[in-house]
């Protein structure tokens, strides 16, 4: 029973989602992506292709055995932006994922309990909001050195307040609206108001922001790698391949469009994502 | 004075204030109230009279911090409501307590579908261990009960209409058969026709179930239609109670129930205009001495600015006016 009803409501969000045309483009920029990084061990050898150095070829212009051309050790770019594109999504889908579970508990917890909970949860929280997220990152990177796991949490742990405040300011808003007085009047609990009345009313929000999270924490690592406190050479990383190939740009663009254009792409395609899922998520723009 | 049988609600000398960074608002002060086991008790009153608050009070969901229950007793039963804990307080709601809400098109969560928003109460109150589809039998049922079709149980409120949205919150406040159903208001904000299909629902499935019900109004022909007896509130007080045809037919009344009256066009009489009570409601920040009403009624005595008038009670019908303190109500022939 249950499960019919499930399948059936998600077929109407993919239904209504299927309809905005650039959603879908973002969708399969976002597959190439994910297919590029999750079958890449596949098709390519990670040391021989990706990290290890062929001065021989270097440069070499885009062909038909090196489709993005070569860098300055002669590894291949294509290879290197396809791996470069697992350590984005994961950096993405990590920061996305912690911001949202912490800053739902926290936001949840300090809107709906208000009072003393509120203020000191949210203070504590205005304290990181007070450190530009870059800057936060960069402190948690310098302290506990670069590594992808230390990015993962200082991304992490940067946006874990920005979450929050949407969550709480959902909370408040729909705290004192009437169907939550009606929930209560019909004996809900607490966790059953939080959980099921209200985090619904505010997930087409939170998942907005999840992929835009998604976008930023990926443009977040291109640049810390790009001043080289990210992931390190010769670990091919977009926002490195970016710093290493600036050099290069006069006499061979390809070395900075590539990385560039693979980062713009992937920020897009989060982007637009994220605009069809707010839509297609509402019940209320169902027709 | 009427025997009393079987009280199921007895509300004694009720004091509710709401405490905002503007001051104290006195909004129930001194209510007393008696609800027995299958009648329906009309509360009826002009805005800002106390009705909503009596109806938070009894299921104590007054605003958190703000509001609160300062005295007075209410019991349920043998229970007393208003110092029960919490955890005690969320198995009554919804399964022997239950509410109706005023605006339909509010308090329906847009975004959950009106299958799981009947479903929930009934998991919030079935023994734990019931199975999914037993529930889901049981909305079937209920919505069934109200007159809505079950296969449209997928669907969010937006799909709905006002009154189908009020048969919704019908079904959810009846589902777990609850021994008392506080109305506030439930037909306000539906026309006319739609008035009628609900009330006849709600009739019909009160009497089914047994259901107790406080039906809060300030329309004296939902009172006429619906009610048993009848409770005049004003400023946070019952002024004058009695079985409806006591307020519609006898002779005596507390002048501001004569007021409401004067409100409502008549169509038998030639009438040129209707006659408003004049005047406001007194400021509830300030606790009064004397009668509530003093300053708009047309009766006014000396007494009735330095003395709260006591109940006088003729045959079950109560009147808190110093008009009647002297004489039983009877005699004023």
């Amino acid at each position: 029973m249950s499960n019919v009803k499930r399948r059936s409501q998600f077929s109407s969000v993919l239904h209504r989602f299927a309809k905005n045309k650039l959603a879908v483009v973002g969708v399969i920029i976002f597959f190439v992506m994910a297919f590029g990084a999750l079958t890449a061990d596949i098709f390519f050898d990670y040391k021989l292709q990706a990290l290890d150095q062929n001065a021989k070829d270097k440069f070499l212009p885009p062909s038909r055995e090196h489709i993005f051309g070569t860098d300055h050790y002669g590894r291949d770019l294509f290879v290197r932006i396809v791996y470069g594109g697992r350590i984005s999504l994961i950096v993405g889908f990590f920061t996305a994922g912690f911001g949202l579970i912490f800053g739902t508990i926290i936001g949840a917890s300090a809107g709906y309990f208000g009072g003393k909970v509120d203020n000191i949860l949210m203070r504590i929280m205005d304290i990181f909001l007070a450190i530009p997220a870059m800057l936060l990152a960069i402190c948690i990177v310098a302290a506990l050195g670069g590594g992808l796991f230390n990015l993962l949490l200082a991304n992490g742990i940067a946006n874990v307040p920005r979450y929050s405040r949407i969550v709480r300011g959902h909370v408040m808003g729909l705290k004192n609206s009437e169907f939550i007085e009606a929930a209560r009047a019909s004996g809900a609990n607490d966790k059953r108001i939080i959980f099921k009345h209200i985090i619904p009313n505010a997930l087409g929000q939170l998942i907005v922001q999840a992929t835009l999270t998604m976008a930023m924490a990926i443009l977040s690592v291109a640049s810390l790698s790009f001043v080289g406190l990210g992931i390190n050479p010769p670990t091919p990383e977009w926002g490195s391949m970016l710093s290493t190939g600036k050099e290069f740009m006069r006499t061979h663009p390809n070395q900075i469009v590539i990385p560039g254009l693979a980062i713009m792409m992937a920020v897009l395609s989060f982007n637009l994502i994220g605009d069809g899922l707010r839509d297609a998520l509402d019940p209320r723009l169902k027709n | 004075m009427m025997p009393m049988e079987n009280p199921l609600l007895i509300i004694k000398d009720l004091h509710v204030s709401y405490k905002t960074d503007d001051g104290v608002i006195y909004a129930i002060n001194g209510l007393d109230l008696v609800l027995n086991k299958g009648e329906t008790l009309g509360l009826v009153g002009e805005t800002g009279a106390g009705k909503t608050t009596t109806a938070l009070s009894i299921l104590k969901l007054l605003p958190e911090r703000i509001g609160s229950i300062d005295s007075g007793t209410i019991q349920f039963h043998d229970e007393r409501l208003d110092n029960a804990p919490e955890a005690k307080m969320r198995l009554i709601r919804g399964s022997q307590i239950s509410m109706i809400f005023q605006d339909p098109m509010t308090c329906l969560n847009p975004v959950l579908t009106i299958g799981d928003q009947i479903a929930e109460v009934l998991e919030s109150h079935c023994p734990p261990g019931t199975k999914a589809a037993e529930i889901q039998r049981k909305v079937d049922e209920i919505m069934t009960m109200v007159g809505l079709p079950p296969d449209r149980k997928e669907e969010y409120p937006h799909q709905f209409s006002g009154g189908m949205k009020q048969r919704v919150d019908i079904a959810i406040a009846l589902a777990c058969e609850p021994e008392l159903l506080l109305a506030d208001e439930p037909t306000t904000a539906l026309d006319v026709t739609i008035q009628a299909q609900v009330l006849d629902l709600m009739r019909g499935l009160k009497d089914k179930l047994g259901t107790s019900m406080l039906l809060i109004t300030h329309d004296l022909g939902v009172v006429a239609e619906t009610c048993d007896r009848v409770a005049i509130i004003y400023a946070g007080e019952i002024i004058e109670t009695g079985e409806v045809d006591d307020i519609f037919y006898l002779e005596d009344h507390h002048p501001y129930t004569k007021g409401l009256f004067g409100s409502i066009p008549s169509m038998n009489e030639k009438m040129k205009r209707l006659n408003p009570i004049a005047g406001l409601m007194p400021d509830p920040s300030i606790k009064y001495v004397g009668c509530p009403f003093a300053d708009r009624c047309p009766h006014k005595m000396a007494i009735c600015e330095t003395q709260k008038p006591q109940p006088v009670v003729t045959n079950g019908h109560m009147i808190k006016c110093h008009l009647f303190s002297s004489k039983p109500a009877g005699d004023n022939k």
